[in-house]
């Protein structure tokens, strides 16, 4: 059987839908393909392309598997699958023809929106894969109900009811179905989409990284939410310096903490990063998710974060379990050598002259303060000896090169410092309560080690610009107007507004809700939910359930089935029904097709004792049925009335 | 050895399959007679199901749970909307001519659809192996012709039908079977024959062209019924309304198709006289038949054939041994 035409234009219009969500972990060239694809279909359907034939099949999938090979370099991971059954629906496409070819793209169709749920399960993501199941499951009903004038509005509603009707039981099924532990181990993304802060800083890289309003990650805290200046984010911990280049080294785990309090409790939704690191606070203590927590205080994924996780850190202020090593000592005062000869000379003359670390420490952030640093996110290239140009001649940069240059000033010194990357602040959303963190909120900072005082977190960026670690970067770069520049559009930019930023907030509230109930729901958000539902875990509480849903979803079907089989009869004629029952019981039967003047004749020519009262009835409902204008209207009740009567007769 | 169960098991299945739809004249399709299956894309949808939920678990993914969930709903309801989809329709048939035996007999379907409802995409099967398909059925019935080949005389009734549909989702196939009460007449197979006893009896049937009177009597303007052979052409080609010839009919002589004159089985029999009739038919004859147990008197015309061929196509059947 061929395909009807609004068949073909929906599979067209389901192309891009499938594609563009999952563009960032595939080729861009396969835009390419699609577009080909669909070309090539369309000019079949004009009658101006053939369908591939045998061998241009063969030569398609060869040519177009190996580039997917060749660009994506190994079959391993989930972005290889992905891209195969995207080509593959494009492939398919170009060849469409029966009702048969259509039911594998549709197939491949559900199959590639359930690959857009591993990459997001954001809240659009979910809108956008319920729309797309809702189209796919139009394209099975119209390729099987055939060519009818208003096709598509008819096989969208028919899609629409059924999916509508499915919702009871798919919930329950949701709620109730055990959450398993994998059978296999499965990889998940081998490469792309890494975002966020790095392993490794230059000048300049996270000034890109604030131009993105992207969310980061989001937290919500079980506490009193601490202050914006109080929120230090902490991702990676860079201490080595490599040419003008800060680079984390491997992490080294750390011992558990003994009885420690921890006084911060915060859940933390994480968007992918494509990294390991887990933003954390202070100073790690435990953490919900499998991780390994650095003696740098900082904290590790076992894999990649390659999508949404969700995780409660504990963490303490409590910082007295610092140390370090003779041998992490001079680690901690490495420099790249031969660079930056102006500030390493200036370290040594101002350590020289101050008597304590500290006071030299003071002393480098009064130099910040007092000289003109400009905070920028525009800040000028800089050449090999960065520091140096930095510190003497350009003087403006955005927080790596406050966080870079204080860091080299420490070591210069002889005092153990390092960089450390991470965000910075937040933004109370009010409705959620969550602190929805972005992008533009990355930030490096710096921490020094004092003899007696353990690691000194110094953030050279709040002497220049105090605005940025108390409320944001948008009020510290107010002046420049550098904030998203290149985002003009971004409803971040109209947070004065109040309607719509009521409106954003609400909106980030939502999606956030969504996230953290979709993400957090394991097994034991489950068996809690489950036991506090059904007061226990019987599993015949839960079978019972299931059949009250499958019972909701199946009466109301079953009912219209019933409904609309049952025979139609109207009151008069069920009267009669009941009129010549009691007639059958009393030796009258009607025969099949006997008029009723003549059962009545029959009946009057037996003369039986209600006779008069039968004849009767019988008159009254002819009237009724056969009276050509009808003078006088005769109810239903009327010939109940005058049944009850013959029964009583026939009773009597 | 496998065949043959085959074979067995689908005898047994189709004897069910009978015991549940007895013929009616009118058959609706209910909840008894539908049957229903997925369909061989229902498979594959079930298998995308599995992988989906291998997915969802080894993924850990709960959106990927919920979309399988939702798919697998979908799937069971899809029982239910093809059903519906077939429920309520009404098939009736009706043979369109009688036939003579050996040529096919041909029914007319009617297919009605429940009230306010629509039946999508029905295809319907003869038992020869033959279908045809409708788009849709609604407000308006939709009939069809289908044909099946006979061998005897007597009353034909048709072989079962399976009416069946995919729609709405092509995940399922919903069949019925019916077998329709409608009977075509099936005349004797008209075989040339010799005769045997000429001229013996009340009458007999004399060669063409010794009775037909020629000469006319006048004309009369057509009716509808009047032979071709009777019409007066020329006045047609004349311009003039159609004339009817008027030949004296009391002047022609009776001719009989006796049962004696024939020889052979009944069925040798009854096929010469078959071909007897249409003979004389044909030349507008007057003429009469005798069966051992009826007599037609002596008339023309096509109800007189048609009487006569009926007679000789139900000659010696019992009504219930007409049922084959």
């Amino acid at each position: 059987m061929l395909i009807p035409r609004a068949v073909l234009l929906m599979i067209f219009g389901l192309m891009p839908v499938l594609l563009v969500p999952l563009i960032e972990v595939v080729p861009n060239w396969l835009i390419g393909v699609y577009l080909l694809a669909g070309a090539w279909r369309y000019g079949a359907y004009l009658g101006k392309a053939n369908y591939p034939k045998g061998g241009v099949k063969v030569v398609l999938v060869v040519v177009s598997i190996g580039a997917l090979g060749w660009d994506m370099g190994s079959w391993k991971g989930l972005e290889p699958m992905v891209a195969l059954l995207l080509l593959a629906f494009a492939l398919k496409v170009t060849e469409l023809v029966t009702v048969r070819d259509t039911l594998i793209l549709i197939l491949v169709a559900y199959f590639i929106v359930a690959a857009q749920f591993l990459f997001s399960q954001s809240l659009s993501a979910t809108f956008l894969g319920i729309a797309e199941i809702w189209w796919i499951t139009a394209v099975l009903v119209a390729v099987n109900c055939g060519t009818q004038p208003g096709l598509l509005r008819r096989a969208l509603r028919q899609s629409g009811t059924v999916l509508a009707q499915a919702i009871p039981l798919m919930l329950a099924l949701f709620f109730i179905f055990p959450r398993l532990d994998p059978f296999w181990a499965v990889p998940l993304q081998s490469s792309g989409g890494v975002t966020g802060v790095s392993d490794r800083m230059n000048p300049g890289d996270i000034a890109n990284l604030s131009r993105s309003a992207a969310l980061a990650f989001r937290a919500e805290f079980a506490g009193p939410i601490p202050p914006n200046r109080e929120l230090y984010w902490r991702a990676l911990v860079l201490d080595r310096q490599v040419g003008e280049t800060w680079r984390a080294s491997m992490p080294e785990p750390r011992r558990s903490l003994p009885d420690v309090s921890p006084e911060i409790d915060v859940s933390i939704t994480l968007e992918p990063t494509g990294q390991r690191w887990l933003p954390v606070l202070e100073t790690p203590a435990t953490l919900s998710m499998p991780a390994l927590i650095a003696k740098s205080n900082t904290a590790f994924a076992g894999a990649d974060i390659k999508s949404d996780t969700r995780y409660r850190l504990l963490a303490t202020r409590d910082d007295r379990f610092d140390t370090i090593h003779p041998l992490e000592r001079s680690r901690l005062l490495q420099l790249s050598p031969g660079r930056n000869p102006q500030t390493r000379a200036l370290a040594q003359q101002w350590r020289g002259q101050l008597p304590s670390d500290r006071d030299y420490m003071d002393a480098v952030f009064r130099y910040f303060r007092v000289q003109p640093f400009y905070y920028t996110l525009n800040p000028p290239t800089l050449g090999a000896n960065g520091v140096d140009e930095f510190l003497f001649t350009t003087q403006r940069g955005f927080c790596e090169h406050y966080a870079g240059a204080f860091t080299e000033l420490m070591r210069a010194a002889g005092i153990p410092a390092r960089v450390v990357t991470g965000y910075q602040g937040g933004e109370l959303n009010p409705v959620s309560g969550a602190v929805v963190v972005r992008q533009y909120d990355a930030h490096a900072w710096s921490e020094v080690w004092l003899e007696g005082q353990g690691w000194v977190r110094v953030d050279p960026t709040a002497a220049v610009a105090p605005d940025r670690i108390e409320y944001g970067l948008e009020q510290a770069l107010a002046e420049e107007g550098s904030f998203l520049e290149n985002t003009p559009l971004s409803a971040l930019h109209f947070k004065n507004i109040a309607l719509i930023n009521a409106l954003r907030l609400r909106l980030d509230a939502l999606s956030y809700e969504w996230q953290s109930w979709v993400l957090g729901f394991d097994r034991n958000t489950q068996s809690t939910l489950l036991t506090r539902l059904f007061q226990g875990n019987e599993p015949w509480k839960y079978a019972v359930t299931l059949a009250l849903a499958w019972a909701l979803v199946m009466l109301p079907l079953a009912f219209r089935l019933w409904w609309s089989e049952r025979p139609k009869v109207s009151p008069h004629d069920r009267v009669l029904g009941d009129f010549l029952s009691l007639m059958s019981r009393h030796g009258f039967v009607r025969e099949p097709g006997e008029s009723l003047a003549h059962f009545q004749g029959r009946i009057a020519s037996a003369n039986p004792r209600g006779a008069k009262e039968a004849s009767a009835f019988i008159n009254a409902y002819s009237a009724h049925q056969y009276q050509p204008n009808k003078a006088r209207y005769i109810a239903a009740s009327e010939l109940k009335r005058l049944l009850r009567e013959c029964k009583r007769r026939f009773k009597a | 050895m496998f065949s043959s169960w085959q074979t067995r098991w689908q005898t047994r299945w189709q004897r069910f399959f009978a015991s549940r739809s007895p013929r009616q004249a009118r058959v609706t399709l209910t909840q008894k007679r539908i049957y229903i299956l997925p369909t061989r894309g229902g498979f594959a949808f079930l298998l995308l199901l599995l992988v989906l939920l291998v997915a969802g678990i080894n993924y850990q993914n709960n959106l990927i749970y919920g979309l399988t969930f939702w798919l697998a709903t979908v799937f069971t309801l899809a029982t239910w909307h093809t059903y519906q989809n077939m429920a309520g329709l009404q098939l009736s048939a009706r043979a369109t001519a009688p036939v003579f035996a050996g040529s096919p007999a041909q029914f007319e379907l009617t297919l009605q659809a429940g009230v306010n409802k629509r039946s999508l995409q029905l295809a319907v099967h003869t038992a020869l192996g033959d279908s045809q398909s409708v788009a849709q059925v609604g407000d308006t019935p939709v009939r069809m012709l289908w044909a099946e080949p006979t061998t005897r005389r007597g009353w034909y009734k048709p072989e079962r039908l399976t009416l069946s549909s995919n729609a709405p989702f092509g995940l399922f196939r919903c069949w019925a079977y019916a077998w329709l009460d409608a009977r075509a007449l099936v005349y004797p197979r008209p075989v040339d024959a010799v005769i045997i006893i000429d001229g013996a009896g009340q009458g007999d049937t004399r060669p063409l062209g010794s009775t037909v009177t020629q000469e006319l009597d006048g004309f009369r303007p057509y009716r509808a019924g009047d032979h071709r052979k009777h019409i007066h052409w020329a006045t047609l080609a004349k311009g003039q309304p159609l004339q009817t010839r008027e030949q004296a009919l009391q002047h022609e002589n009776e001719s009989w198709v006796l049962w004696e004159h024939y020889s052979g089985t009944i069925e040798q029999r009854l096929s010469a006289m078959c071909q007897r009739v249409l003979i004389l038919s044909e030349q507008d004859k007057v003429f009469g038949l005798v069966l051992p147990d009826r007599q037609i008197t002596p008339s023309r015309g096509y109800e007189h054939r048609a009487q006569c061929l009926q007679a000789l196509a139900l000659y010696g059947l019992a009504e219930e041994r007409s049922q084959c």
